[in-house]
């Protein structure tokens, strides 16, 4: 008897009756100092030679072959086969290899692996270099494992030494994989149970490479699968995910930081860099160009002053900044960054014209690592030189930051960047190591040449375009989108917004898209983490689209910009707050997939020139899809809203509050020394933009019959002066004072008033009447917009009909001037409405929406998953056909003989004719089927087939609904009505079977998305896309439906099947 | 080796007492479980072993059909294994059914032995095919081994103090025919060279050289290695009173190609068709173990690396597009030109093509040998004319020790022209005939 195997090598069959035979041999002929089992499985191979070989070799090795034989169901079934078998027969097995039929072993081979196996308990699999016979040839898989790197290709052969424990964790190869790269997602689903890979040289895998094989035929279909890969490894595939494993395993920069004389590898910089010395650096740069599948290099190269980098951040720019050079290496062969000081409180990004300014005169130089290895390796490297000259022959374009004057411009130090990196590059082409590595390289090809590349694996993910590379960490991000930063009532909301939020414990991020200027203040500055300029040349919040929606204009950039790009930079957020950025509502339908909760600001509907009602709140009704929450500015917006076809349960109104907070203290001095006030002459003030919307006209005409009145009047405000704007009238511009934007010039102006006067033609909730309110100045305003939530005519203030606004602001004014008593009333009314009305307040309820919203949001997204053709919906033709119920009589008996109908699904055996339900397959897992009523959302309640399985709990299921004896020829599709009632959200993969005369034809439908108990899925099967003559012979059809490893201890299914023809 | 397979016949459990048995029975129970000698067995383990399965009573008929119908859940049968007979039956039904399976093997033999045949001569039409094919190219293109990679020794003389060392060769083993290592300066011991590779663990030349002298010591494989691509590793061990200095070349930046954390050893590499004989160059040692190959070439580089040292390069030079060495003697002019070492020990027959060039020139044309310091005495000259290219053979008495080879060419003094002569690559063997003894 030989000893306790330590290792079992499962070796599937199918239609290799004769090559199975060198696999075996060589499985046979290891030299390992422990047992070794050898599984054979024949998958149910048609050829009687396959049984008769397998019978003979576990006749010749009983002690060392074990011969498993099964129907057929594919490799993945196979290989599951032989598993189980080990799991359950043989205890002693510490790892299983997986060898097949074809393929063949060096006699050391499994000695190796297993030694490797026991070095390193952190590896759950070692996978081998791969050596190709038959198309001979050698290809390098060494280096550090990475899943970022397996996100993008196929890095693990199946030819893998696996764990024990990968199994017992409930890992299996998905047996739905039937086109290839089921080794693909099943070391996938190793790395999310927590394994990973390490490979060993010299391995001693042996793969037999024909022209056509299996993988040639997945690597035709290798776009499908790896779309129902990303939808089923989700959390993997995810985004966010993506940047962390980038910045762990495979850091998009090396910062050659000219003042330390280090080398910094990183994605984002602010993280937890390697540090490393020029010359070791150097090291690495040759050994990644020795062997570039091997070695990781950072692909970006960046130089310039560690000084720069913390003014960077100190300006909240890093990121973006970094961002924007990436996009512009893109398109030349260096880009860099220089900085200037605004005038004023502003900050600006604006790209120079070519050759504009000096390449020296950068503070930061990015190019890509391999232009700079090629530079490094050009012995003269005069083209490279040439940076520092009149001419330089290398593109460089430049970007220049604006910052206000209070921060620090980017310090240059001593020399130029494009003269450190023509030193930095002297030392990596005079280095040691730079002959051997351009003259010695391995034997094998580097097949993980996408290491040197890794950053693009992320790009790949959002659209090609470059990642923000910030790290998310531990908190919570937020982004507010802003087409531009003014002094506006939008960007005052958007600075409170931020506030309340930060106080929340948010970390606050501002993306500008329509400009590449912006008024950060200090105030702002103070607030948020980061500004971002999107730099799209081709974004505009409006204008240029050629579609509308119920007359209302979808802009250019909404239906045909650079959505990717914006989507790259925002993805990574938890929350989306659109302030009015028009256009760029068409990213949020995207953010929303990628886990981001999507939020819409809103605040007023403007007029068109022609007087009619348009703007944000418009166009956000054409996306209603794309946003989780809408947040107007007043109630009244929210009702109209509603009215207008949002969902209620979206809207949560965060009413405006005064833009600018006043210390409790202050503000009752304010309010005391008011009521102090000796009755006298009333003090009236506009404070405002002076434009149409404002009513200039009105004021105007009020100013100018009030002069009888003992009123003093002050206008403080900006006059726009745009083609088109009405004149200021000259009573305005007699009394009329230059704006005001801090918030101790505005609170004294409004401790002088007594009255604010605002005539608008609409508004929504204006900032200023609620500020003039808080500290006691008794409104008198149109009523327009939501100006009636807070103006109580004779109550807080006067209201006043827009058409009857002269006349009755004239009366009102009279009225309070002569009546000091009602000014009073009104003013401490005013006061007391205001008293609690914050912004702290105001989004509490938008802030608890959002927080709900997210606890459901998955981070991934099966966003790219080209939607199946055979779920396309009919065309009206189809729509007219007969409709014919082929629901299975069984089926429906089942489900109408209520709750205490119970019976036994033994595995794979199927129940009355037409269910099916396994687990990996023979495992032993049997299932009660009993039928129970469903509640849907709606208060529906139907009947469901329960499945309770019983056994260990297994991370797969399959169920198989089949239409035997099916008379196919005579429909032309079926549609299948699917109903998954769920306890809570789960992917199911869909394929149809169908089989007979000889035929098999796999229809793959793709991943469903079961959402609430009862919701539907419907899934329409084509049988004319089906050749007639194949058709003929089919006579069975089957719904498999594959669960993605989320176990749950109740599965509810319903279904109905009708034929058209 | 295979394990002796013991055949199992299978039976009811009811029906195990009525009958006696002539070979080894499994039982199956009523509840399909399936023993033997008592212990139970998976169906997995038992079936293969199966030859017969018979019934003695309807019972037994009963239980196997419920066997059957388990079995074929996963596609097994006991189709042409089974029979219901009576107890009395029971010993001829088993022995049918033997001589049943025994000529279904015997078929199989039989079948697999004319395959085999069909195999056998394939691949002896195959090796004949081949080695007329190996003749052929050893006679047209002389077979000499192509350098592929040159890692000259350091300027800095930077030298590796050996005594244990490992190196991984920068190529694949495909076609692997020599190696060369730089020996910096003569030393006093033993070196021991073994060429393994790595995925299969296997040692495929050992070189032992004592005393090794200074410049490129040049290892040969006589069969270049196999089109089984692998990763070639030297490991290296000296022993002596002193360390053996290696020269030493490139700084590589990956830890696999540097030779004891070090900069990769300075090396020359050789390739040929692989998995073929190939001539050994002179200056090179074969392996110390296995047979000793009696065929030698002597090629262009070797030539030219001799004419680079010519004391008259106006006389004497290499030329490519010539193909081999010129000499141009003048009239009563005796020219040589000496090839250090590479008279090997064994050597009796040397051949090679050579030619003279220019109207009415002719010339005397021999290979001799010397020891170094030596005047080489010619035993014979052969005349060659224009008319066309000549072969100059010359045997030699067989050498015990490595002499230098001189190639001499000479004018009579009654000539009216000098010549233009031509030697190129040169052909050694240890016997008269050419083959290897």
């Amino acid at each position: 008897m030989t000893e306790a195997p330590s290792i079992a090598i499962v070796i599937p069959v199918f239609r290799h009756s004769v090559l199975l035979i060198e696999a075996v041999e060589s499985a046979l002929a290891q030299r390992a100092p422990f047992g070794i089992r050898i599984l054979i499985v024949n998958d149910g191979c048609p050829h009687p030679e396959t049984d008769e070989t397998c019978r003979a070799f576990a006749r010749a090795h009983p002690d060392r072959i074990t011969y498993l034989k099964k129907q057929n169901g594919g490799l993945s079934s196979a290989r599951n086969h032989g598993i189980l078998y080990a799991l359950d027969h043989l205890p002693s097995v510490r790892a299983i290899y997986m060898l097949d039929a074809d393929n063949a072993l060096r006699p050391d081979s499994m000695a190796r692996a297993m030694a490797a196996l026991d070095e390193d308990p952190e590896a759950g699999w070692i996978y081998p270099d791969i050596d190709m016979v038959g198309l001979s040839s050698g290809h390098d898989y060494s280096g550090p494992y990475s899943v970022l790197l397996h996100t993008a290709m196929n890095t693990c052969e199946a030819g893998s030494l696996i764990r024990r424990e990968v199994f017992e964790a409930g890992v299996m190869f998905d047996v739905t994989f039937k086109a290839g790269f089921e080794d693909w997602d099943f070391f996938l689903s190793c790395v999310e149970a927590g394994f990973r890979g390490k490979n060993i040289e010299g391995f001693g895998f042996l793969y037999r490479k024909r022209p056509e094989s299996m993988l040639a035929d997945s690597e035709r279909e290798r776009e499908p699968i790896l779309a129902r890969m990303r939808a089923k490894h989700r959390a993997l595939f995810s985004p966010r995910a993506m940047l962390e494993l980038e910045q762990e395993e495979a850091p998009r920069y090396a910062f050659f930081l000219v003042d330390l004389d280090e080398v910094w590898l990183t994605t984002d910089p602010l993280a937890e860099s390697e540090v490393l010395t020029p010359e070791d650096y150097s090291q690495r740069l040759w050994r990644a160009r020795s062997a570039p599948g091997r070695h990781h290099l950072p692909p970006l190269t960046v130089v310039t002053r560690s000084e720069t980098l913390a003014e960077a951040q100190a300006a909240g720019m890093l990121h973006g900044l970094l961002w924007q050079l990436e996009t512009m290496v893109d398109q030349v062969h260096l880009a860099g960054l220089l900085a200037v000081h605004a005038p004023s409180d502003r900050m600006g990004l604006h790209i120079l014209p070519e050759a504009s300014r000096s390449p020296d005169e950068a503070a930061m130089l990015m190019l890509t690592t391999d232009l700079f290895m090629a530079a490094a390796g050009d012995a003269q490297g005069s083209w490279m030189k040439s940076l520092i000259s009149a001419a330089p022959q290398p593109r460089v374009a430049l970007a220049q930051v604006t910052l206000p004057p209070s921060l620090p411009i980017f310090a240059l130090g001593e020399g130029g960047m494009a003269a450190a990196l023509l030193a930095f590059l002297d030392g990596m082409r005079q280095s040691h190591w730079a002959a051997g590595a351009l003259s010695l390289r391995d034997w094998r090809q580097p097949d993980l040449r996408r290491r040197a590349g890794s950053h693009m694996i992320l790009r790949q993910r959002l659209g090609q375009q470059p990642n923000l590379p910030m790290l998310r960490g531990t908190g919570r991000h937020m982004g507010l989108i802003l087409s531009i930063l003014e002094f506006g009532g939008v960007e005052k909301v958007a600075l409170n917004f931020a506030r309340a939020f930060a106080a929340r414990g948010w970390t606050l991020h501002l993306f500008i898209l329509g400009s590449r200027e912006a008024a950060v203040s200090q105030e702002w500055r103070d607030t948020i983490a980061s500004v971002t300029f999107l730099g799209d040349p081709e974004f505009s919040p409006w204008g240029g689209g050629d579609r509308s929606y119920f007359g209302n204009e979808i802009p250019r950039w909404a239906s045909s910009g650079n959505h990717p790009r914006l989507i790259a930079l925002l993805h990574w957020l938890d929350a989306v707050v659109d302030l009015h950025s028009g256009a760029a509502v068409a990213v949020m339908s995207q953010l929303k997939k990628l886990g981001a909760v999507t939020v819409t600001s809103l605040h007023l509907a403007d007029l068109s020139p022609m007087g009619r009602p348009s703007g944000n709140p418009f166009l956000t009704l054409a996306y209603e899809h794309a946003f989780d929450l809408f947040a107007p500015c007043s109630l009244a917006l929210g009702d109209w809203l509603h009215a207008m076809g949002i969902p209620e349960d979206k809207i949560t109104p965060a009413p405006n509050a005064p833009s600018f907070d006043i210390a409790p203290d202050r503000l009752s001095a304010l309010i005391a020394e008011r009521s102090a006030r000796q009755p006298g002459r009333l003090r009236a003030m506009f404070l405002g933009r002076l434009d149409a919307q404002k009513g200039l006209e009105r004021l105007g005409e009020v100013i100018a019959r009030s002069a009888h009145l003992p009123i003093d009047w002050r206008v403080i405000g900006r006059a726009i002066l745009t083609d088109g704007a009405p004149p200021v009238p000259p009573s305005v511009l007699a009394v009329l004072e230059p704006a005001l934007t801090t918030p101790e010039e505005l609170t004294a102006a409004f401790a002088e008033a007594d009255v604010l006067v605002l005539l608008s033609e609409f508004e929504g909730l204006p900032l200023t009447v609620l500020e003039a309110m808080r500290q006691g100045v008794v409104p008198i305003a149109t009523d327009v917009g939501a100006v009636s939530e807070v103006v109580v005519d004779d109550v807080t203030g006067c209201l006043l009909p827009l058409e009857e606004a002269v006349e009755g602001c004239l009366s009102a004014l009279e009225s309070l001037a002569s009546d000091p008593a009602r000014l009073r009333r009104l003013s401490d009314t005013a006061t007391a409405t205001m008293a609690n009305r914050h912004w702290l307040a105001a989004t509490e309820a938008l802030a608890q929406a959002i927080d709900r919203v997210g606890a459901t949001r998955t981070v991934g997204s099966d966003a790219d998953i080209p939607p199946p053709a055979h779920i396309a919906p009919l065309s009206a033709g189809d729509a007219e056909m007969e409709r014919v119920d082929l629901t299975p009589a069984p089926w429906v008996e089942l489900c109408q003989n209520g709750p205490d109908e119970t019976a036994l699904l033994q595995r794979y055996e199927l129940y009355a004719g037409f269910l099916q339900f396994g687990s990996p397959e023979n495992a032993g897992v049997v299932c009660d089927l009993s039928c129970h009523p469903v509640r849907s959302r709606k208060g529906v309640t139907t009947r469901a087939i329960a499945l309770k399985p019983q056994g260990r709990r297994q991370p797969w299921f399959t169920y198989e609904m089949v239409l035997p004896d099916a008379p196919l020829t005579e429909y032309i599709s079926m549609d299948w009505t699917l109903r998954y009632a769920l306890a809570r959200p789960r992917n199911l993969y869909a394929q149809f079977m169908l089989d007979g005369g000889g035929e098999n034809v796999t229809v793959d439908v793709g991943t469903l998305r079961g959402t609430d108990a009862g919701s539907t899925m419907n899934l329409v099967l084509a049988l004319r896309q089906i050749d007639p003559e194949v058709l003929r012979r089919l006579t069975r059809v089957r719904l498999v439906l594959s669960t993605d490893g989320e176990l749950l201890p109740f599965d509810l299914l319903d279904f109905a099947i009708h034929g058209r023809r | 080796m295979t394990d002796p397979w013991t055949p199992l016949c299978l039976v009811a459990s009811c029906d195990l007492q009525a009958a006696a048995w002539p070979m080894p029975v499994a039982v199956v129970e009523d509840d399909l479980t399936l023993r033997l000698d008592g212990v139970e067995l998976g169906i997995d383990t038992l079936h293969p072993r199966l030859v017969a399965a018979l019934s003695l009573s309807p019972k037994g008929a009963a239980l196997l059909d419920r066997l059957e119908l388990h079995l074929a859940e996963t596609g097994r049968t006991l189709q042409g294994l089974r029979r219901d007979v009576t107890p009395a039956e029971a010993p001829a039904a088993l022995f049918s059914l033997m001589a049943a399976a025994l000529v279904q093997s015997q078929g199989r033999v039989v079948k697999q032995m004319r395959e085999l045949a069909q195999m056998r001569q394939l691949t002896e039409t195959s090796l004949q095919h081949f080695e007329r094919l190996e003749a052929f190219v050893w006679q047209t293109a002389k077979c000499e081994r192509n350098q592929v990679l040159n890692l000259a020794a350091r300027a800095d003389g930077a030298t590796l103090a050996l005594s244990e060392a490992e190196q991984r060769l920068p190529t694949d083993s495909v076609g692997l025919s020599d190696l060369a290592l730089w020996v910096a300066a003569p030393a006093q011991g033993q070196l021991t060279v073994a060429l393994d590779l790595m995925e299969t663990a296997v040692t495929v030349a050992t070189w032992v050289v004592s005393d090794p002298g200074a410049g490129w010591l040049r290892l040969a494989l006589p069969r270049a290695l196999s089109t089984d691509a692998q990763t070639p590793v030297l490991r290296l061990t000296w022993s002596g009173p002193s360390p053996l200095s290696l020269g030493l070349s490139l700084d590589h930046p990956d830890p696999r190609f540097q030779c004891q954390g070090g900069p990769t050893l300075a090396l020359k590499l050789w390739k040929f068709i692989p998995g073929t004989n190939a001539p050994l160059s002179p200056d090179s040692l074969p392996p110390s173990a296995g047979p000793t190959r009696g065929r030698w070439l002597i090629g262009l580089a070797a030539l030219g690396e001799a004419a680079t040292l010519a004391a008259d390069p106006e006389r004497i030079e290499f030329l490519d597009w010539a193909g081999g060495v010129v000499m141009r003697p003048e009239p009563g002019q005796t020219l040589g030109l000496r090839l250090p070492g590479l008279a090997r020990p064994g050597m009796v027959r040397l051949q090679g093509m050579v030619s003279v060039e220019g109207i009415g020139a002719q010339a005397e044309l021999t290979y001799a040998v010397a020891a170094p310091g030596q005047e080489p005495d010619p035993q014979s000259w052969q005349v060659v004319t224009p008319a066309e290219p000549d072969q100059l053979h010359v045997t030699l008495p067989r050498l015990e020790v490595a002499q230098d080879l001189v190639l001499m060419a000479r004018v009579p003094e009654a000539a009216e022209h000098p010549a233009v002569v031509v030697f190129e690559r040169i052909e050694a063997f240890a016997s008269l005939t050419g083959r290897d003894d």
